[in-house]
């Protein structure tokens, strides 16, 4: 664990990190990651073809060998999460209704116009104010002339 | 145990599973539910429950990973990508969470309206079955020339159809005198893994490694929700409007229907046609996600269960990817000869156990994403770390390919996922294109040079 953290820290420091389908990883880890997985699924397999021959089914060696072989895997990514922490920054968003201001200028709507096709639309009307944003919208109103 | 236990439990399992694996963002769809659904029925599963297993999957994620698309503003997988604009309109206003329930509450429209519609369509369908299954390598390969055709890579796709036909075969001979045996399970998931082995193999290049090198981590902006609904268990006719509910449920239905269409592409089709007749930012994105979460499920699950049903052989883009376990699983489904779910099971069989699934799913999937979305995208985002999942499906397509054909299946998979990832990179050739030249290459390679 020492280890893995000092590789981190390096790795935050070198600010080196790789894209793969779509997130951002330590490519030193993946490596790592990659072939435990790979050889807890095969040494879970070989597990299955060497302790089923013994007990079960000969037709049903190969479907329970992979069932060892995926314990394995399980196993692994357990471990693997424990030991690679994932690279990612997590922002909580508070939306205030400064932001919402800021917002509907960066969307380009106009808020007055949007405000009145809600308030024209019985249905929609009613659905904001049970999700309680009704409020806070018709709080900016004029707000664009400002 | 009765079938309907069965697969009972195992539409458990995959609603399960893949709520879980929904919340991971950006998954690849074939990368996924090809390996998963391939362990399930070399497990020995019976095909009533493969199928019930894979409706409820493929429900349940969609349902799940409409939480990173709406909270997160990253598309869940590739089929959410259209609807990322409306989502992150919705975001940036402060209301990811309704972005979230009308999505969700579209998608469970979706699916029961789907399920009956691609029955019966392809109960009507399946009196041509005889012409497709006898004309099948003709029909991949305009299929295939069809598919290149609309795919990213466009040109590029069509020029590479036959020397990739000609790969496949020049790997099918060598392996075939190595092991006297046709391989299949291999091939498929090298095409299937390909675009996340290519990116590995990339990082691994110092030439190629810069266009994936990143300066700092990703960051992701958490919405805040709050819950507007008493009880565990919403009512999605309560969280849609009666317009977003009536045009759900005719684009849905519509969408059924055209099945040879790309989910995506119908989904982007489906949302800009509803989209352009509402007005009001607010009411156009919840009304645009609504149907458009709606279009991908009907689309899906069309183009699964409908050339099961009709022709027991792969002719649609989701049963070329997320589906082809359903039709092609040597030795326990073959294509050619047809014995897969087609004949295994009936029109009837298939609206049950869809039901089953697609329920399953809904009663499981639904209020989770409803009631946890937020806590849930903070527990992934802060503990499952990529590399740990990156690993997993790696381990799994290993796992596989070695059941197959001990280290022969492993090179070969690998190989494919080499050539074909780096094809679907850079030239944009789609693993449609590519599932397509492989089930037609028998043929080409028997035209051009009579083997």
């Amino acid at each position: 664990m020492a280890n893995t953290q000092h590789n981190e820290q390096k790795n935050v420091d070198e600010k080196k990190f790789i894209e793969i389908l779509g997130d951002t990883v330590s490519g030193n880890q993946l490596i790592i990651s990659i072939i435990l997985s790979v050889v807890a699924s095969f040494l879970g397999y070989q597990l299955g073809q060497w302790v089923f021959p013994k007990i079960a089914d000969p037709q049903m060696i190969n479907s329970y060998s992979l069932l060892t072989g995926i314990a394995g895997i399980l196993i692994v990514v357990v471990i693997n999460t424990i030991l690679f922490k994932p690279k990612r920054i997590l922002v909580e968003d508070e939306t205030s209704s400064h932001s919402l201001k800021e917002a509907f200028e960066d969307l380009q709507i106009d808020i007055d116009e949007e405000i009145r096709l809600i308030e024209e639309d019985p249905v929609t009307k009613k659905e904001l104010e049970d999700f309680g944003i009704l409020s806070s919208l018709q709080g900016l109103k004029g707000a664009d002339k400002k | 145990m009765s079938i309907y236990l069965i697969a009972l439990l195992f539409a458990l399992l995959g609603a399960a599973i893949f709520t879980v694996i929904g919340l991971i963002s950006g998954t690849d769809e074939t990368a996924i539910m090809v390996p998963i659904t391939l362990l399930v029925i070399l497990l020995g599963a019976p095909p009533e429950g493969v199928f019930a297993f894979f409706m409820a999957g493929v429900l349940a994620k969609h349902l799940t990973h409409a939480v990173p698309t709406a909270l997160l503003g990253i598309p869940g997988d590739t089929t959410a990508v259209p609807l990322i604009d409306h989502a992150n309109t919705l975001r940036r206003l402060g209301m990811p969470h309704v972005a979230l329930r009308k999505m969700i509450s579209g998608g469970v429209i979706g699916a029961f309206i789907a399920l009956p519609t691609a029955v019966l369509l392809g109960q009507f369908l399946g009196q041509f079955a005889d012409f497709f299954k006898s004309s099948s390598g003709i029909i991949f390969t305009l299929a295939a020339i069809l598919i290149a055709f609309f795919s990213k890579g466009k040109w590029a796709s069509l020029l590479i159809i036959i020397p990739f036909a000609f790969f496949i075969k020049a790997l099918d001979s060598v392996s075939f005198a190595m092991l006297d045996k046709h391989l299949s399970i291999t091939f498929f998931l090298g095409i299937a893994i390909g675009p996340m082995f290519c990116n590995i193999l990339m990082a691994a290049s110092p030439v190629a490694k810069n266009d994936l090198t990143r300066s700092k981590q990703n960051q992701y902006n958490l919405a805040p929700e709050t819950k507007s609904w008493k009880g565990y268990f919403p009512n999605p006719f309560k969280i849609l409007s009666k317009r977003q509910t009536i045009f759900t449920s005719i684009t849905t239905f519509l969408s059924s229907l055209t099945f040879v269409f790309s989910p995506v592409g119908m989904t982007s089709l489906m949302g800009e046609i509803v989209g352009s007749r509402t007005k009001g930012a607010y009411k156009k994105s919840t009304t645009s996600l609504t149907v458009m979460n709606g279009v991908t499920e009907s689309t899906y699950i069309a183009e699964a269960i409908i050339p099961l049903i009709a022709f027991g052989i792969p002719l649609s883009p989701v049963a070329l990817g997320p589906a082809s376990p359903l039709f092609n699983a040597p030795p326990i489904f073959t294509v050619d000869p047809v014995n897969n779910l087609h004949t295994l099971m009936s029109s009837w069989d298939f609206f049950i156990f869809g039901l089953i699934g697609i329920s399953v799913a809904a009663l499981i999937a639904y209020p989770f994403a409803m009631n946890y979305a937020r806590k849930a995208s903070v527990l992934v985002l802060k503990y499952i770390s990529q590399e740990a999942i990156v690993a997993m499906f790696i381990g799994l397509a290993f796992l596989l390919a070695y059941n197959e054909a001990q280290l022969v299946g492993v090179v070969l998979t690998f190989t494919v996922a080499t050539v074909g990832g780096l094809l679907n990179r850079i030239l944009g050739v789609g693993a449609g294109v590519q599932f397509m030249v492989f089930y037609a290459s028998s043929w080409i390679m028997l035209q051009l040079f009579g083997i």
